[in-house]
């Protein structure tokens, strides 16, 4: 008897990346039959599609900023959670909400947040006496606006690492406290090392959402001021279901996923050099 | 004993069900009328929702073995829903589509042909319809959805009289070409501190919005006749773009008018120029027959405004308000549908019969029925009624076809740099077409 975990498998995941796979090497307009057209999706794709390396430029500016910034912002949430503070389950609670917050509503929040005149960013520097940017009209803010966005959604790597920061066995900070260690020397030589594992963990997750960002795109800029937000999804999307390209659109998500799982498999063989697995012999 | 009764009382009245349902499909079978629920998927929301569940109510009652499942949804997402529910087979019967979409649509087979139904209920669709409602639902000859709301009718210039008197205008008479537009615009503009804080019309961001609007309006055309040229490098393109970036940078650019709409629509994101119109900080607003019905909702109680048809380029002699028109939302049976003949008579109904009348007079719009909006309720009711047959009267045709989005995006793609300045018009212009060109030149090699 075939395992329901197996078949659920097979049929909801392997199946689909075939067809999917099949598609990229046709001309796919969704209701008629695929046409066979060789390697030419990807042979338009670098050679005709100026949005392809654009998309790609955008995708690898967000991924850089956004997945480095999540890591050490939620690290740093973490290291406060985890101190021993009245109310502290209500303070995790608090970090962890915004996670559960819609994207729509989120993008709609954050639209006025960023309105330059009565949102949080016009309050805020008027009160310094500027002139807010406008975020999401401007094509050199709108990325690092959408980046700042991203932010509001570090809950679950927080947790993450809170899991992990009470793993690391209180005899370790005895030790050092008694050797005379300051506590920023016990961040570096413990706790950081110790944790390696779980910043492995986050870093790996992070690649993989963000380079996969869309719906702030989708919801807010649609891609633009100038293609500014134009991220590979978002112009992956635009392909297969406004342009009916579905041969493209397949095409351009294995290139996609090619290029993650690229970066996937050099973080792990990097992480040999620099995760610590504590108490492995 | 009370079981015995139980099951008793269960079998009788399954076998009452059972014969109920049985007469009247033989009913149905006998008289071969179509029946059964028609699934229908639409986008009529919000204040339209009464409107409509009283036009399905009228249908149902003329109509006792059909019943209609009104579906809302989004916009945003509906041609993704589409597709999927063709592809499987589980589309529903009548579906919501805006026409710009018909080509494509029509061309991988997913829609149902209306012929059969017109000819055999002795429906012209040349006679009921405008023209290019009529054209915009059909594709090679073959009509695949029925008009709803109207092609045209989406950008009328509406004015507020009480600014213009303030101003020392006359209230009863708005702009007529785009000079008139650009002199007014000079009149009312206010800054303050370098910010913009009143305007005339406001200018547009969108680069869309130069041949989709204003192009019309100067003799302009999207495609040239035979379908198989773009015509956006033309000198009708050129002065409309000239003139819609001109007044872009009297405000100062997109930033400036960003910071206007910060200030004259705070936290609206959508209908920014509409807002700004309702608080008196635009003075004019480019925008459709919809506001019949939006302004006495939404504007302040006493809101005075005037409306015409869209401004001309003055100073082309071949120049009039006419509207370029490429879409506008019909109804249509897809491929597969499982009561299509009773979705046929729902069609009728909304589309060319008394529930567009009800459906459309509700919200004092017009119908794309030619007789229809001829009612005296309307010159009653509305008393810019003349300015609405006009524009419908004189909108432009456009074949959409179904690499159409694609090659807007292109334009779309090559204009936004002019409008921030960041190149030339000319070379804006050029590299649209070049892109555009592309995509349409692709298309037809493929038709070959």
């Amino acid at each position: 008897m075939i395992s329901p975990w197996l078949l659920r498998f097979l049929v909801l995941t392997v199946g689909p990346m075939l067809a999917s796979l099949y598609f990229s090497f046709t001309d796919y307009p969704i209701l008629s039959a695929p046409q066979w057209t060789g390697v030419d999706n990807f042979r338009t794709m670098v050679a005709s599609d100026d949005l392809f390396w654009l998309s790609l430029g955008n995708t690898f500016y967000y991924v850089g900023i956004s997945v480095p910034l999540n890591i050490v912002a939620s690290f740093g949430f973490a290291l406060l959670l985890n101190r021993k503070l009245r109310g502290e389950d209500v303070y995790r609670t608090l970090v962890y909400l915004p996670a559960m917050v819609p994207i729509v509503a989120s993008a709609v929040l954050w639209k006025w947040i960023f309105n330059s005149q009565s949102g949080l960013s016009g309050i805020f520097f008027h009160l310094l006496g500027m002139q807010s940017p406008h975020w999401f009209e401007n094509p050199a803010l709108s990325k690092p606006a959408l980046i700042i966005m991203s932010l509001w959604n570090i809950g679950p790597p927080i947790t993450i690492f809170l899991a992990g920061l009470q793993g690391i066995p209180g005899y370790l900070y005895e030790a050092a406290h008694i050797d005379g260690a300051k506590p920023m020397t016990q961040l570096f030589r413990i706790t950081l090392p110790i944790m390696t594992p779980v910043v492995l963990f986050n870093l790996v997750m992070g690649i993989i959402n963000s380079f996969q960002v869309f719906a702030p795109a989708y919801i807010i800029t649609q891609g633009g001021p100038l293609n500014s937000t134009m991220f590979f999804m978002y112009h992956l999307y635009r392909q297969g279901f406004q342009f009916f390209k579905m041969g493209y659109a397949s095409a351009l998500s294995w290139v996609l996923f090619a290029i993650i799982l690229l970066f996937t498999l050099t973080i792990f063989r990097s992480s040999r050099s620099w995760v610590f697995y504590h108490g492995a012999g | 004993m009370r079981k015995n009764l139980i099951c008793v009382l269960l079998v009788l009245s399954l076998s009452a069900l059972t014969a109920f349902a049985s007469g009247n499909s033989e009913q149905a079978a006998a008289t071969g009328a179509p029946s059964g629920t028609v699934d229908f998927v639409n986008v009529w929301g919000g204040t339209r929702v009464p409107l409509m569940d009283k036009i399905i109510k009228e249908f149902e009652q003329q109509h006792p073995m059909i019943t209609i499942n009104s579906e809302l949804i989004p916009q945003s997402g509906m041609n993704e829903r589409y597709l999927t529910s063709i592809a499987s087979g589980t589309p529903a019967d009548v579906i919501m589509l805006n026409r710009n979409q018909l080509p494509y649509f029509a061309s991988q087979n997913a829609l149902t042909s209306l012929d059969s139904y017109l000819k055999r209920d002795g429906m012209d669709m040349s006679k009921i319809y405008y023209d290019a409602e009529a054209k915009l639902s059909q594709w090679k000859g073959v009509t695949y959805a029925l008009p709803n709301a109207t092609a045209t009718g989406w950008a009328l210039l509406f004015w507020n009289k009480t600014m213009f008197k303030e101003a020392g205008l006359d209230p009863n008479k708005g702009p007529q070409t785009w000079q008139d537009i650009s002199a007014l615009n000079d009149k009312f503009r206010k800054t303050s501190n370098g910010d913009v804080r009143q305007v005339g019309l406001p200018p547009e961001s969108d680069p869309a919005a130069f041949y989709t609007k204003w192009l019309g309006a100067d003799n302009g055309q999207f495609l040239r006749d035979d379908l198989k040229k773009l015509a956006i490098d033309s000198p009708e393109s050129k002065a409309t773009l000239t003139w819609v970036y001109g007044e872009l940078k009297k405000v100062g650019g997109i930033d400036k008018l960003t910071s206007f709409y910060d200030y004259a629509a705070p936290n609206d994101t959508s209908t920014q120029a509409r807002t700004a119109f309702y608080n008196g900080k635009a003075a004019m607003l480019l925008d459709g027959v919809w506001m019949f019905y939006q302004i006495p909702q939404e504007a302040p109680k006493g809101f005075d405004y005037g409306v015409t048809t869209i401004p001309y380029n003055g100073n082309n002699p071949n120049a009039r308000s006419s509207v370029l028109v490429d879409g506008g939302w019909g109804y249509s049976i897809p491929h597969g549908a499982k009561h299509a003949d009773a979705a046929w008579e729902w069609l009728k109904f909304a589309c060319a019969g008394q529930g567009s009348k009800e459906f459309f007079q509700g919200q004092t719009r017009p119908t794309p029925i030619v007789e229809a909006n001829q009612d005296k309720w309307y010159y009653d009711n509305n008393p810019y009624w003349n300015v609405v047959i006009k524009d419908a009267e004189n909108a432009t045709f456009s074949q959409p076809l179904p690499v159409s989005p694609e090659i807007k995006t292109a334009i779309n793609n090559a204009i936004e740099p002019v409008l921030y300045g960041k190149t030339t018009i000319d070379a804006g212009l050029a590299a649209a077409q070049s892109a555009g060109q592309k995509i349409l030149s692709d298309y037809w090699a493929k038709q070959h």
